[in-house]
């Protein structure tokens, strides 16, 4: 059994214009040291989808699906059951570090408690081992530091101080919701590599969302594309990088800033995500698509294997085989 | 800390010089003075009265004595009252508007608070609207109307509390009694509005990331509530306490009246009508100096509740 099993998860919102399938049908597994990478735009669903699991979503947010924790549905256990799994066993480090942290607690305050709460620590030992979870993400004078408030802290630190504070109870899944998208570039390189090495350390599962493609090289295993709350492409990280075969996906990785490229405008795909409240009925990235067909426009395409590589799930009615030639004759020109 | 008071407390004198001076002036610019009356005073009384108090020297020579007893703690003497000094006058008053407004203010906290978190935690539920109906009642019907109910229902009704008035020693009722419907007409104005604040500040908490944050490591509501969200919540409610207890405690003006309680606020209101110049520069300095250390005092709170504050 694996040790995080999604299935067929949607997130539906109750809003004024009615309601909102913000994702739908997403569908994964994840076992122990795996590194899954959710990549997609700004509103495609990829932040909702793990707030659900985590139970987090907004109050007019509803579920539907499962999410198995070890066959266990987090979406439909009672809040105290949830919360004996929630940050002890499966943790979350937020994108904002500089909101996401409690402006009027101590480091240390914010720390114990975990360990407190899960771990029926006393404040005296919670400490003791919260200061080595900062050493552990390399967090200077951590003995000292542990005493101060948020804000005496940067950014980057920050977001150190959440890593740390998601690992307390060494968790087996670590969901980081763009967890560097907030820092400088040098910054989000050290705390992948953290998150790379606690991961070797810890053996953590992480779930790893993100709008940076870069990122998703570095660290993951497998990767899920979503638009418009919908899973377009799902494969190893290999497979998605150097054979991409959904258009979303080739566009994505066309619109990459390039350093070899100078002088050359950034590419970008034409046009905007489709509103969520008026969805189309065929395909979601059909308006944007220049492979776009009638029957892009008519039909839903569903989510199934390549023809071109059985490790890789596409929801595209254009045959892979076409596209794959296209993306690698567009890197060979490029 | 301390550096910051004593800065703070010393930045109060120019303020508190300006009210005075403003005070000062505009009260000699109202037509009519404090020896006008239905009986005509002779001449030469006139003048030896206004001899008596300065009033016959230019203004900035008045205002000179005026400042110089002030440095002394002394607030002059009333014109109206020849007996009395506003000394005098303030320290009969202001425990009886201590009494009440303090009261009153400490209940409205403890009430106002505790209702805007139930209507927090239970938004658009039977008790929000009952709390919001309450906090929008106290807020929109003004006191002037909603005392004299107060005083049709309980006084004159039902006769469990008398209709006003102000006695240690009165053979039908006890002290508390007479307090009872002043303080509960001061505390439903100001628990309207506390509670009103606190529902949209906590509400307003809970939407914030770091309690996402507080949720996603499992801790249970009331921890979240109690450690995490409070504190934060009750600092807008901390920024009105200022005012508001300048207000309840020296400011009662509507309350007083209504329950002709010999206070401060009515002192104020028959000082004004009366012409009684120092009485009504004296109330207007001790109301001076109360916001200055109500707002003193809020400050110190604030930089307690919030680490990021330092002075």
């Amino acid at each position: 059994m694996s040790l995080l099993q999604v299935k067929n998860l949607g997130v539906s919102f109750a809003t004024h214009d009615g309601m909102v399938n913000a994702v739908n049908g997403v569908n994964f597994e994840l076992d122990r040291g795996q590194t899954l990478g959710i990549v997609g735009e700004s509103g495609s669903g990829k932040s909702q989808s793990v707030l659900a699991m985590m139970g987090l979503l907004a109050k007019n947010g509803q579920p539907s699906g499962e999410a198995l924790y070890k066959g266990k549905n987090l979406l439909t256990m009672s809040a105290k059951e949830l919360n004996g799994i929630r940050g002890d066993r499966l943790s979350m480090i937020f994108q904002d570090p500089m909101t996401s942290l409690n402006p009027y607690l101590t480091v240390e305050r914010q720390m114990t408690e975990v360990l407190e709460l899960h771990k029926g620590m006393t404040r005296k030992q919670a400490k003791k081992r919260a200061i080595e979870l900062l050493e552990a993400v390399r967090i200077p004078e951590a003995a000292r530091r542990i005493d101060m408030y948020p804000h005496e802290f940067s950014g980057g630190m920050r977001q150190r101080v959440m890593i740390a504070m998601a690992l307390l109870c060494e968790p087996e899944v670590l969901i980081a919701d763009e967890p560097t998208t907030a820092l400088d570039v040098t910054v989000q390189a050290q705390i992948l590599t953290l998150l790379k090495d606690l991961q070797r350390d810890f053996g953590t599962a992480i779930v790893m969302i993100t709008h940076d493609l870069g990122v998703v090289a570095g660290l993951c295993d497998n990767v899920m594309v979503m638009y418009g709350g919908r899973v377009m492409e799902y494969g190893t990280a290999n497979d998605i990088f150097y054979q991409p075969s959904h258009p979303y996906t080739i566009g994505l990785l066309g619109a990459l800033p390039r350093l070899d490229h100078d002088g050359e405008a950034l590419m970008s795909i034409p046009g905007n995500p489709p509103n969520m409240a008026n969805m189309p009925k065929g395909c979601p990235f059909a308006e944007r698509c220049e492979h776009a067909s009638q029957q892009c426009v008519d039909s839903l395409p569903q989510l199934a294997v390549s023809s071109a590589n059985s490790r890789v799930l596409r929801a595209c009615h254009k045959p892979a085989s076409e596209l794959i030639v296209n993306a690698n004759a567009e890197v060979a020109n490029g | 800390m301390w550096s910051y008071v004593i800065k703070r407390v010393f930045g109060a004198v120019p303020t508190v010089f300006s009210v005075i001076t403003l005070c000062f002036i505009m009260l000699q610019l109202a037509p009519g003075g404090p020896f006008d009356g239905e009986k005509k005073i002779a001449p030469e009384v006139l003048a030896n009265l206004e001899a008596k108090y300065h009033l016959n020297e230019p203004l900035h020579v008045q205002f000179g004595y005026y400042l110089n007893n002030l440095l002394h703690g002394d607030l002059g003497a009333s014109f109206r009252y020849a007996d009395w000094s506003v000394n005098q006058l303030v320290a009969q008053a202001l425990p009886k508007s201590a009494a009440i407004g303090g009261t009153a203010l400490l209940i409205a906290i403890v009430l106002g608070i505790s209702l805007g978190v139930i209507a927090a935690l239970r938004q658009n539920s039977i008790a929000d609207y009952f709390v919001m109906f309450l906090g929008n009642f106290g807020h929109a019907v003004p006191s002037f109307v909603t005392g004299p109910i107060l005083i049709l229902f309980f006084a004159l009704w039902m006769k469990v509390v008398p209709a006003g008035g102000w006695s240690y020693d009165d053979p039908n009722w006890s002290i508390v009694q007479f307090a009872l419907l002043p303080v509960a007409l001061l505390t439903i104005v100001n628990v309207a509005t506390l509670g009103r604040v606190m529902r949209g500040s906590l509400i307003e908490v809970m939407n914030s990331n770091f309690i996402r944050t507080a949720k996603a490591k499992g801790l249970p509501m009331r921890v979240i509530i109690v450690r995490h969200a409070l504190r934060p919540a009750l600092l807008p409610v901390v920024t009105l306490l200022g005012p508001m207890a300048v207000s309840a405690i020296a400011q009662a003006v509507v309350t007083e009246s209504i329950f002709s309680i010999p206070g401060l606020g009515r002192l104020l209101v028959t000082g004004a009508v009366n012409r009684d110049y120092t009485l009504v520069l004296g109330l207007v300095v001790l109301v001076a100096v109360f916001t200055v250390v109500f707002n003193l005092i809020v400050d110190i709170v604030y930089a307690m509740l919030d680490p990021r504050i330092r002075y």
